[in-house]
């Protein structure tokens, strides 16, 4: 994961409430932010309103940030908190907890300007159900480019298991998409 | 290698993450072995589509939260405290009078000769679920799970599943930000809380007003403490063992 230019001396201007040094982070961690969240609403909007929530939730907490982890997983965790919470109050407000959250994925989104293609959306609705875990290291990998020594340190684990997940993680995600994609041809042969 | 051990490595292959010797080992037995070529061609084709998922947000979620980061920054207390909140602070100076003034000297039957009846000033709304009046009270309240006090205005009403306990954290910096996010002509009440320690926190947030009321006591005895010092409490639904609330009524 590249790290902001000057991102220390950003980071510590932005502690002393210097909001154009949090401007510099927020535009470098836009995408990032994004990604994790919609890793877990599965819906453009939601992700939207999660990543900008959790922007300012940063914001507001910057004092808190230590250094021990870096800005970015510490910025990840602060995103899937928020992401949670929104997922629990959608569950709520659904009255529904067993929400199969490949349903909630939108067709109709800003994003399908860019996502044409079809492999790629089924390839979203079927990262939507993966286990969060799951869900998690394939996002951080495939999304933001963390090597495989960042992600051992960002899930505190070894350089092994972090290998092994991954595969785990490809398994379930091909899988879920041959299993979508069975369902689209037995729809499309009921449609004929 | 045997087809496990390559299947098995094929995704650190696909990461670039193995060395010059391994990835030779690797691409070699994939020339020869159709089934692993087919595993390792479906890797590669997913990321590709990953790479076509990522979506390009232009600024606008940036621009969005700067929006807001800039609104926190510069609250509307720039503004002249008399230019802005000369009637506001008036009023809740006054409240605040009165509600000392009644804890001194209570108002019962026999001092009906009071030439200063507080009940008569004030204006009380016993009903919880009341209509907001027409200019109805900014509340602030901190949110579930906080890590620290985040204040947020709700408009008109407090939304009860927005009231949680929360936890103080130490004085720092950023609570005193936060603090200032207050404007300045509110009225801060402190619910059940550990009001030493609050206060000593609040006494670091220098443009919070000083009308800090600390009531030990539970949620039906704040309210009527609250309606009957003319504070309104547009819509309230706070869990009877809460404790460390903090409402802020401007």
């Amino acid at each position: 994961m590249k790290k902001c230019e000057n991102e220390e001396k950003l980071v510590l201007s932005a502690q002393k409430g210097n909001a154009e040094a949090f401007g510099s982070l927020v535009r470098h961690y836009e995408g990032f932010v994004f990604n994790v969240a919609f890793s877990f609403m599965n819906n453009y909007y939601d992700a939207f309103d999660v990543a900008q929530e959790a922007f300012i939730k940063a914001w507001r907490a910057l004092a808190h940030f230590k250094g021990s982890a870096s800005f970015s997983t510490w910025l990840y965790r602060i995103t899937a908190n928020t992401a949670k919470d929104a997922l629990a109050e959608r569950r709520r407000r659904w009255n529904d907890t067993e929400i199969d959250e490949g349903m909630v994925a939108s067709e109709d989104t800003p994003e399908d300007s860019v996502v044409r293609d079809e492999s790629a959306k089924e390839l979203r609705r079927a990262l939507g159900t993966l286990d969060e875990g799951d869900r998690e290291i394939l996002v951080l990998r495939e999304f933001e480019g963390y090597s495989y020594e960042e992600l051992a340190k960002h899930f505190e684990v070894e350089l092994g298991t972090i290998k092994s997940r991954l595969n785990r993680a490809r398994a379930k995600l091909r899988e879920k998409l041959r299993e979508q994609n069975s369902e689209n041809c037995v729809k499309y042969n009921e449609n004929r | 290698m045997d087809c496990k051990d390559v299947k098995e490595t094929l995704g650190a292959l696909i990461d670039n993450e193995v060395s010059d010797t391994e990835k030779e080992a690797l691409l070699s037995h994939i020339a020869e072995c159709e089934e692993c070529r087919k595993e390792y061609e479906e890797l590669q084709a997913l990321k590709k589509d990953f790479a076509k998922l990522d979506t390009k947000l232009k600024g606008a979620l940036a621009e969005s939260v700067m929006q807001r980061v800039y609104a926190e920054s510069f609250p509307k207390k720039k503004k002249p405290f008399f230019i802005r909140y000369a009637g506001t602070a008036a009023a809740i100076i006054l409240v605040c009078t009165l509600f000392i003034y009644t804890r001194l000297f209570p108002v019962n039957e026999e001092s009906q000769d009071n030439a200063f009846s507080p009940e008569s000033e004030i204006v009380t709304d016993t009903a919880v679920d009341s209509e907001p009046k027409d200019e109805a009270e900014e509340i602030f309240f901190s949110k579930v799970e906080a890590d620290i006090l985040m204040p947020e205005a709700s408009g008109n009403k407090l939304q009860s599943d927005k009231i949680y306990n929360e936890t103080f954290a130490d004085t720092t910096l950023a609570d005193v930000r936060l603090y200032n996010s207050i404007p300045t002509s509110s009225a801060v009440i402190i619910v059940d809380a550990e009001a030493d320690e609050l206060l000593s926190v609040l006494d670091n947030a220098v443009t919070v007003n000083e009308s800090v009321i600390s009531i030990d006591e539970g949620h039906d005895e704040v309210l009527q403490v609250l309606y009957s010092n003319s504070i309104t409490v547009v819509k309230t639904d706070i869990p009877e063992d809460t404790e460390d609330t903090f409402i802020c009524i401007e």
